[in-house]
């Protein structure tokens, strides 16, 4: 298996909005889910996640809830607010155009 | 922005939740991480190692997140805040003599601005209550500034105004009430029907009268006050086509009045004026007009002028209408009293300030080496500053938290002091926005007052590098010492002026207290009984009823005379013209002036205490004699027709086609009737079998106590007619003093306010003077080391602080002097020429400030100097 890639700046953001769209989570079961997802190829840093979600949460795009998690012990769920959704699509949108412009310049070496 | 100003806050203030979250939700993702590698088979103890590798360590983790809760600007200030206020607690001398004099000032001012604010700025109790205005006429030629409004005036301007949407006019009146119980003396109004449309208001109950029952001899009706409905009918809906007796005339109550009225006065029943506009002969109304919107009141003033000239007759050529508002008719005397009085809170809380800004300054001193060192690490002019603003901002707020609390308490006091009745009943004390607004203000003021003197010197401090300087202890700079003097300076300056305006008011408080009022005051019982036309139509029942009432009251124990008269020293007016016999006719162009007239008895002169000039009292039965009328004068009266020669044996007459000619047998000496402070004008005294009137004042001039017959002169009075209330029952004394309660009262404040401004200022130059020797222990030191005598070292000290306040002294007198004329200007018995009341002030101030000087003086002289040269 290749290194794990090196997320840019924001885009961490990105994946953690994005995975939060489905369902709240838990900030372990996020990181799983991200690693999942990308089939390892994005890990993300324990010393990342953490001041991610509080950063995203502190913009108002996250809220936060104390409940019980799958293996019956108290967990902090984050999910999306309103705000935090359009934050979303826009990101998206943005992640895409940018995406793709990239690509076209690649693919025309 | 919102979200994060809460989170911050939440992090802010429950610091410790949010550290106890972050640990548990790290935690859990340790456990579950521990939890998911077991599951793939690893042993625990291994598993635990794995997380722990990849996890890193908890604290480092949780530094992460607090990182990015970071530190912003609220939480930076609130730290400063936090910082300053346990700087301030750990210095509770400071501190609370700081708050102490700022509440002083303060709360001071917010005690008399919450009298002026509900004499003068609360709006009135009413709709749109800057469109009401009184309206009254004026006589210049007869110098009476009011005259009252006559009907058909009254009349004339209501049908052709242009400028008023409503008008009504209305007379204060009182009447005998007997309900079940103690006949009660009720307040009451008679209004001409377009009073609610003036004043805006409906009927709690019922309705108000119809034009129609406001003309003469309509059906007699009346509205009760919600009050009266409320006690005497138990707030029952049947009373409306009940009777009412008023004054023993039987009236049907067609409504209640509403129950927040307040307006004009506050009266307990209202019956309709029922005049015909064909008169000219009474004036005697009080008149309310609602103004157009968008009119103001000197264009109503021309509109009204505009009617009454055109009215063809010597009366309309004499008087002048004109309106103001109601504010200002009813206190408008008492404005520049009010002024006076704030003027000289204003300064004690000016001094107060400056006393802080002192305090502070000498904090700042203290705190110089500090600043510069932090200065010099790199802190911001901006950053310096801002602790000694938060600082500020704190002691002004404590200041001004206390301050509400003794404003408070002193406007009860003040209201306290005012008598009951003094006051309409429309006004009210209470705090309001604009009580908020200038304790917010004022709280506001004086922390940038006094915080930017330290201040700016800090953030100065910061661009020169005091760092050397300081560091050799050299004394206070020369600007901080010169700021400081200044200080001193106008603080005495201040100080002194006000005490000389209290002293100027005292004394002429004093003066007046000291004028014969010609009557007697003491051991003197005065109260009033009125006869209803409807039981005592004729006027020799008058003279019966009242004859009788004297006889039986000079039996009571303890009676020196007593009498009865129409009005007593300080009670009121009622005047008339007179024409005197034999008189040449007044040039042209000069009216003959108004004449106070009184009926009374035989034996008022005793009874009052008013003295003869000349000639005699009446004798008893005096005036049965219609051919043979007689008449007494006084001075005023005299002088003004006969200037030297003896008025006895002329004859006057009222004013009329037909003269019915008086004689003059007797010259009383002119006595204070309308106040110490007010000059007499001519009077009469008709004797009462002569002129009768149905209401009389009885006057009893009593051995003791004269309030001890109160009870005996009530049951004189019941056994004579169960159905009459006595009322206005008080002493002369009692008269004379609530005459004067005006002046007294801001003589008072002032004269307090000055005793603090005194206390502050020296205060201030105390501690002015002590920081000073303070600051020179290292000179001083130095000087008794070589050999200087302590006593000149004290004698220095005392000289460097009498310098200040002399020159405090010397700016003081001169503002003193302006102060006074302008007192002057505004109240009589002032004479701001009065070279010694300035040196007595001046020479207290000094006194007192020498006095603060020693102790300073005393510690300079005292200095060891081993002691200070080994701390260097």
């Amino acid at each position: 298996m290749p290194n794990p890639l090196e997320l840019p700046q924001g885009v961490l953001d990105l994946l953690l909005l994005k995975t939060l769209a489905l369902e709240p989570l838990h900030g372990w079961a996020i990181s799983q889910r991200i690693q999942t997802r990308t089939t390892g190829d994005v890990q993300v840093q324990q010393g990342s996640l953490y001041p991610a979600l509080h950063r995203l949460e502190r913009k108002g795009w996250l809220k936060t809830e104390w409940a019980i998690s799958e293996n019956n012990r108290r967990a902090k769920y984050y999910s999306l607010t309103p705000a935090g959704r359009k934050q979303l699509r826009a990101e998206e949108a943005e992640w895409l155009r940018l995406a793709l412009a990239v690509s076209q310049v690649l693919g025309e070496v | 922005m919102f979200e994060d100003l809460r989170f911050r806050l939440r992090a802010l203030f429950h610091s410790e939740s949010v550290e106890q979250d972050l640990d548990e939700e790290l935690r859990y993702h340790y456990e579950r991480q521990v939890e998911h590698l077991q599951n793939q088979g690893h042993m625990e103890a291994e598993a635990r190692r794995l997380a722990r590798l990849e996890f890193g360590t908890l604290d480092q983790r949780k530094e992460e997140c607090r990182d990015v809760n970071g530190i912003s600007w609220y939480e930076t200030l609130y730290r400063e805040f936090r910082q300053s206020a346990r700087s301030l607690l750990r210095r509770p001398g400071f501190s609370l003599g700081v708050v102490f004099m700022l509440a002083l000032g303060i709360g001071g001012n917010l005690a008399l601005f919450s009298v002026f604010n509900g004499l003068f700025l609360k709006p009135l109790p009413i709709d749109r209550p800057e469109e009401i205005v009184d309206i009254n006429t004026a006589a210049p030629r007869w110098n009476l500034e009011r005259t009252s409004v006559n009907y058909f005036d009254f009349h004339n301007w209501r049908s052709h105004n242009r400028s008023f949407a409503a008008m009504a006019c209305y007379d204060e009146t009182e009447a005998n009430v007997a309900f079940t119980g103690e006949p009660l003396r009720l307040r009451g109004l008679q209004v001409t029907h377009d009073m609610p449309q003036v004043l805006r208001i409906q009927p709690a109950l019922g309705r108000f009268f119809s034009p129609d029952e406001d003309k003469p001899n309509a059906n007699r009706v009346a509205l009760i006050s919600h009050r009266i409905w409320r006690e005497q009918y138990g707030s029952n809906p049947s009373v409306l086509g009940q009777g009412i007796r008023l004054d023993g005339q039987g009236f049907q109550i067609v409504g209640v009045l509403p129950s927040d009225l307040r307006l004009p006065i506050e009266a307990d029943f209202w019956t309709p004026l029922g005049e015909a506009p064909v008169q000219r002969q009474n004036w005697y109304l009080d008149t309310l007009g609602r103004l157009k919107p968008e009119m103001t009141s000197a264009k109503a003033t021309e509109d009204l002028l505009r009617i009454h000239k055109s009215v063809p007759d010597e009366m309309s050529q004499l008087t002048f209408p004109f309106t103001v508002g109601i504010r200002e008719r009813t206190f408008g005397e008492m404005k520049s009293y009010s002024l006076i009085v704030l003027a000289g809170v204003g300064i004690v809380l000016l001094i107060a300030c400056v006393n802080v800004a002192g305090l502070m300054l000498v904090r700042a001193q203290s705190r110089r080496h500090e600043m510069a060192i932090r200065a010099a690490l790199g802190a911001s002019r901006w950053q310096l500053s801002r602790e000694w603003l938060a600082e500020a901002i704190w002691l002004a707020a404590a200041g001004a938290a206390a301050g509400i609390l003794l404003g408070l308490g002193g406007l009860r006091l003040i209201v306290s002091l005012i008598p009951d009745t003094a006051l309409p009943a429309w006004v009210s004390f209470e705090a309001d926005w604009r009580f908020a607004l200038l304790s917010l203000v004022l709280a506001a003021t004086s922390a940038l007052f006094f915080g930017a003197f330290p201040a700016l010197r800090a953030s100065r401090a910061a661009l020169r590098n005091e760092l050397a300087e300081s560091a050799t202890r050299s004394s206070a700079s020369n600007g901080q010492r010169r700021s400081l003097n200044g200080l001193v300076i106008a603080e005495v300056a201040l100080a002194s002026v006000l005490l000389v305006s209290a002293v100027f008011l005292g004394k002429a408080l004093w003066d007046l207290s000291q004028v014969q009022p010609g009557f007697r005051a003491e051991n003197t019982l005065v109260y009033t009984v009125s006869l209803p036309r409807s039981q005592y139509a004729k006027p020799e029942q008058w003279v019966n009823f009242y004859s009788a009432l004297i006889e039986k009251t000079r039996t009571l124990p303890g009676v020196r005379s007593a009498a009865v008269s129409s009005i007593t020293p300080l009670s009121g007016h009622q005047g008339n013209f007179y024409l005197v016999e034999g008189a040449a006719p007044l040039p042209k162009g000069q009216s003959d002036p108004v004449v106070l007239r009184i009926t009374a008895s035989p034996g008022y002169l005793a009874a009052a205490g008013l003295t003869l000039a000349e000639g005699r009292d009446f004798e008893p039965n005096e005036g049965s004699a219609p051919e043979n009328t007689t008449v007494l004068v006084n001075e005023s009266f005299a002088r003004l027709y006969w200037n030297k020669t003896s008025p006895l044996g002329k004859r006057i007459s009222q004013r009329s086609d037909k003269p019915k000619w008086m004689n003059i047998v007797g010259v009383v000496k002119d006595w204070k009737h309308y106040g110490l402070d007010r000059p007499m004008r001519p009077a009469v005294i008709l004797p009462q079998r002569a002129a009768p009137a149905p209401q009389m004042s009885v006057i009893v001039n009593t051995a003791s106590d004269p309030l001890t017959l109160a009870r005996a002169s009530r049951e004189l009075v019941r056994q004579l007619d169960s159905q009459l209330p006595v009322f206005r029952l008080t002493t002369m004394e009692e008269r004379l003093s609530r005459s004067l309660w005006i002046r007294r009262t801001y003589s008072w404040i002032l004269g307090l306010f000055a005793g603090l401004a005194l206390i502050l200022a020296v205060a201030g130059l105390y501690g002015v003077v002590s920081y000073t020797v303070a600051l020179r222990e290292r000179e001083i030191g130095i000087r008794l080391a070589l050999g200087a005598a302590p006593v000149a070292i004290a004698r220095q000290v005392v000289w460097n602080g009498a310098l200040l306040v002399a020159a405090g002294l010397a700016l003081g007198a001169v503002a003193s002097y302006f102060a006074a004329r302008s007192l002057a200007s505004l109240l009589t018995g002032i004479d701001p020429a009065n070279f010694w009341i300035y040196a007595a002030v001046g020479a207290l101030l000094l006194l007192v400030a020498l006095a603060a000087n020693l102790w300073p003086a005393r510690r300079a002289a005292r200095l060891d100097p081993v002691s200070i040269m080994r701390s260097e």
